[in-house]
């Protein structure tokens, strides 16, 4: 087993731990992205993600970099919305470029990323079937190819940082999913408790609680399940309940 | 995770219907548990509150009923797994159950429920309810069947999850929408009494828990009795 591949088996089983416990996300990054970099041999690295690919216009965000040398030059690529990671996340294709000196490709991130000493591009889509989440993108210092088992090696480092985060989402709108399970079934049950104290308190038939509630809800532009958690917490009094042209009971 | 327990519990689930809509799937996962192990019945509750807050589908209606006791009592293996997030296991209600839930052994046994098996379900360090398992005779699962009931548990988990995503925002599917009679009773009869003893619903369902226990009557019906005003507790 060469270097390069003990390195890749340790990080897919890190992945498998990351899968089943709460992880860093951006410390996981980091450790993908200095993976890929040296994969490749390279000066440093950026991971540009977006945040919501569903959103029009979409935005990407730079997630993790190597240096402030590399984050500098990321930014300027997503301020001017040109340059390789932008480019490899649009077409969902890896995007080369091996001698940035004689290239025109890019007219305003070809002198900056010179600038800093950065000859060769390398950026990898972030895609998981149908999805393009993001781009990685790697820097050399030399004008010179990279070979191909290294271009595979820093591929799949990119895609496990797909999975990552696509991992890392799912689980975000589980818990929210969870919540707002938890919350609707607590509602039900306080606003018939509230019903009850009304009921008590003024009087009401529990339908009449009932609909002095959703009166006071609309009247005060709130939730009925916030009123009825008032009327039991005993913040909101019976007396606020009974409407101007209802008669005391 | 074992490739092959996964692909055997999947080709179970499949068997008991086809269709990916969730409660369609909570009912196959229900059935699947009586198919692949020595149950009587399954059933999917639902909990918020430490409290039960209803049963989402059951392969027997005596699930249902143990809901009501539970919620009577305020003690059971369910609102324990729920509570302590990991699977409660009672294979003899009537003999070692008994020490471990007084008032809820004697109702089990009685409904014909001699062993009960509980697994939460559960999302990190959330729980949404609990997969239970019943046995109308008093014997054990075996370790094999337990990690089975654990990934039928983490099926049904997802399947909930995705029926509430299928709801409007803030409020529940139309398969849970609803609170049973007993209970919508039992919650606003708290309710009064809570203004009745100025306290909180939680000393207000402690007190009609009791009253209904010093009467040997059921929550329920003292909780119409109060609501009727046939009945005050101040």
């Amino acid at each position: 087993m060469t270097a390069g591949e003990r390195a890749l088996s340790a990080t897919l089983v890190e992945l498998a731990d990351t899968l089943v416990s709460d992880y860093d996300l951006a410390d996981y990054l980091d450790r993908l992205l200095g993976h890929a970099v040296a994969a490749v041999g390279g000066a440093g690295g950026g991971v540009m993600l977006a945040p919501d690919p569903r959103r029009e216009p979409v935005t990407l965000e730079l997630l993790a970099s190597t240096d402030e040398r590399v984050r500098s030059l990321e930014v300027f690529e997503l301020q001017r919305d040109e340059g390789p990671c932008v480019e490899s996340f649009r077409e969902g294709a890896q995007v080369f470029e091996t001698n940035l000196p004689a290239s025109g490709r890019w007219p305003l991130f070809t002198p900056a990323a010179l600038e800093l000493g950065f000859h060769s591009v390398f950026a990898f889509p972030m895609r998981l079937r149908g999805q393009v989440i993001g781009a990685l993108n790697l820097f050399r210092g030399l004008s010179q190819d990279v070979d191909p088992d290294a271009v595979a090696m820093a591929q799949t480092y990119a895609d496990m940082a797909t999975i990552g985060i696509l991992q890392q989402r799912a689980a975000r709108e589980a818990r929210e999913l969870a919540a707002n399970l938890q919350g609707a079934l607590n509602s039900r049950v306080v606003i018939e408790q509230a019903k009850g104290v009304l009921a008590e308190r003024v009087g009401y038939e529990m339908d009449e609680a009932y609909q002095a509630m959703r009166w006071y809800a609309r009247h005060h532009n709130l939730r009925l399940r916030d009123v009825a958690a008032d009327v039991v917490g005993g913040s909101l009094a019976a007396g606020e309940f009974r409407r101007p042209d209802q008669p005391a009971p | 995770m074992d490739e092959h327990r996964l692909e055997r519990i999947y080709a179970a689930v499949s068997r008991r219907d086809g269709t990916p809509e969730p409660f369609h799937r909570v009912q196959a996962i229900c059935r699947a548990c009586v198919d692949l192990l020595p149950v009587t019945g399954a059933g999917v509750m639902l909990m918020a509150e430490r409290m039960h807050q209803g049963t989402l589908y059951a392969t027997d209606e005596r699930i249902q009923r143990l809901e009501g006791m539970q919620n009577s009592a305020a003690e059971g293996p369910c609102i324990d797994s729920y509570n302590l997030g990991r699977p409660v296991l009672e294979p003899d209600l009537a003999v070692t159950g008994r020490r471990r839930w007084p008032l809820l052994a004697q109702a089990a046994v009685d409904a014909g429920i001699h062993a009960l098996f509980s697994f939460p379900l559960q999302l990190d360090d959330t729980s949404v309810g609990a997969l239970d398992l019943f046995r109308d005779r008093p014997g054990p699962l075996t370790r094999e069947q337990i990690d089975d009931a654990r990934l039928l548990a983490a099926m049904a988990t997802r399947e909930v999850l995705d029926l509430q995503a299928s709801a409007p925002s803030g409020s529940l599917p139309a398969q849970i929408a609803d609170l049973s009679g007993d209970r919508v009773a039992i919650e606003q009869a708290t309710g009064m009494v809570a203004a009745q003893l100025n306290s909180t619903t939680l000393e207000a369902g402690q007190r009609l828990r009791q009253v209904a226990a010093q009467q040997g009557a059921a929550l329920a019906d003292v909780a119409y009795e109060i609501i009727a005003r046939k009945l005050r507790l101040d």
